[in-house]
């Protein structure tokens, strides 16, 4: 038998009074109230807690550690969470989608779910993309000459899309035509107009002077400078002066 | 009071109102994001697992009645089955004694007399040291799991043991043993470091 056990006997069980000594596992049970709660406690229990914590050998230190272990976790801090925890988590829940077999939020309002569905949408490759293609469609549009406004009556009276589908096709057909129809003047205006400078240009005649015609003398083919080409007596100088001569008169074919 | 506050939040965001979505998360961020700190020693966990906790919270909000109990309790709930798994899942990354381990071994180690004329400077000295808070967090992280768990929901996010025992799924008389058994755990696991930092 443990002391604990011992000094469990000594009180006479039930709830703790002033003049009983409670035992060792009343005092446990004790033990988180007396340090949380003082008030819960009554004067009598309070009494015998605090006498059976100075008698027991066991849960007079327990409650020493009980209290100073409350002092060490009382001295801890709350800590700062980061800055962008709140943003994180708003764009975290914004794109998360519900689990299987619980309603999510956004069954019961379309608000909540649009909102939702319009975060996902506004990721910057989509808002990109959207742009993109709105700048491609207005383009289109411009260019085909469809105006917003007139989408926006289409849209809002829809018997006058095809209405307004024939006034466009019928402007279209006549500025071609007129196009077509200017095009065939131009060139009957252009066509009399040649007709009628040839009737009043008097005919050409042949009496105009003849080019001379090159003389078709052998020319060096490698010579490219266009200038005749010569035979330069390289056995004379510039003088005249004869720097060379050939002493073989058998040579005659050679005039120096 | 906050209760209140938040069960009208939860009604409007029940109702489609974003806003108040917002609003819960602004008043409910800090202490979840407390709660998974103190809980894993780890401020890159604490915010991934927020995180979770809230998006947790935004697929299942439609799940919870709001007449049938506090939304903190409920919250505090979400937050420690996230804490679980995720503790069970690092489990074998952490090395957690447990509590009769640290009994018995204190109880080999140091006699009741020994115990009792242990007299350690006050926790009162060491208040506004952050060197401290760093050694009580580590010793917190130390205990084991179910001691932990305890002794935060009580002395760090300051909940009634009512609601401790709903959270934790355990009566209340065990609420109040984990409790004392956590802060006479932590207190021996800290006066022994302070012991070991002194010998050297």
């Amino acid at each position: 038998m443990t002391d604990k056990d011992k000094i469990g006997q000594k009180g006479k069980g039930g709830k703790p009074s002033g003049d009983v000594e409670i035992q060792c596992s009343q005092f446990e049970a004790l033990l988180a109230d007396a340090l949380d709660h003082a008030d819960v406690l009554t004067v009598e229990s309070r009494t015998a807690f605090d006498a059976h914590a100075g008698s027991c050998a066991i849960c007079g230190p327990m409650l020493a550690e009980a209290r100073e272990g409350l002092r060490w976790l009382e001295t801890l801090e709350e800590v700062e969470p980061p800055r962008n925890l709140v943003h994180n988590i708003l764009a975290a829940t914004s794109l998360a989608a519900p689990e299987p077999g619980v309603q999510p939020m956004a069954v019961h309002s379309g608000r909540f779910g649009f909102r939702a569905f319009t975060a996902g949408l506004l990721r910057s490759r989509f808002v990109t993309s959207f742009c993109m293609a709105f700048f491609s469609l207005s383009v289109t549009l411009s260019v085909a000459g469809v105006r917003l406004p007139d989408l926006a009556n289409a849209v809002s009276h829809p018997g006058a899309v095809r209405k307004a589908f024939l006034l466009q096709y019928t402007q279209v057909e006549s500025s071609v035509l007129r196009y077509y129809e200017n095009m065939r003047l131009v060139y009957e205006v252009e066509s009399r107009v040649k007709a009628l400078r040839k009737a009043t240009t008097p005919p050409e005649t042949n009496d105009q002077p003849e080019q001379p015609k090159k003389k078709n003398s052998p020319t060096n083919p490698n010579d490219t400078s266009g200038s005749p080409e010569t035979h330069p007596d390289y056995s004379k100088g510039w003088d005249g002066s004869v720097i060379a001569e050939s002493t073989n008169m058998k040579h005659k074919g050679v005039q120096l | 009071m906050e209760d209140q506050q938040t069960g009208t939040l939860v009604r409007k965001c029940l109702a489609g109102d974003a806003a108040a979505w917002e609003g819960i998360v602004r008043l409910h961020q800090r202490r979840i994001y407390n709660l998974c700190y103190r809980f894993t020693n780890s401020a890159d966990d604490a915010q991934d697992l927020t995180q979770d906790v809230f998006i947790r919270v935004y697929r299942t909000l439609g799940s919870y009645d709001v007449d049938k109990g506090a939304f903190t309790t409920w919250l505090t709930t979400l937050t420690r089955n996230l804490l679980v798994d995720h503790f069970r899942r690092s489990r074998q990354d952490r090395v957690t004694d447990s509590i009769d381990a640290g009994l018995r071994e204190e109880e080999d180690s140091l006699s009741i007399s020994d115990r009792l004329e242990d007299r350690k400077p006050s926790p009162d000295d060491h208040l506004a040291s952050k060197e401290t808070q760093k050694m009580v967090q580590g010793a917190l992280a130390r205990l084991s799991p179910d001691l932990r768990e305890a002794v935060i929901l009580r002395d760090i996010q300051d909940m009634d043991y009512r609601e401790i025992a709903t959270t934790l799924r355990v009566p209340e008389g065990t609420v109040k043993s984990r409790i004392n058994r956590g802060r006479m755990e932590l207190a021996r696991l800290l006066s022994r470091n302070k012991r070991q930092v002194s010998s050297k």
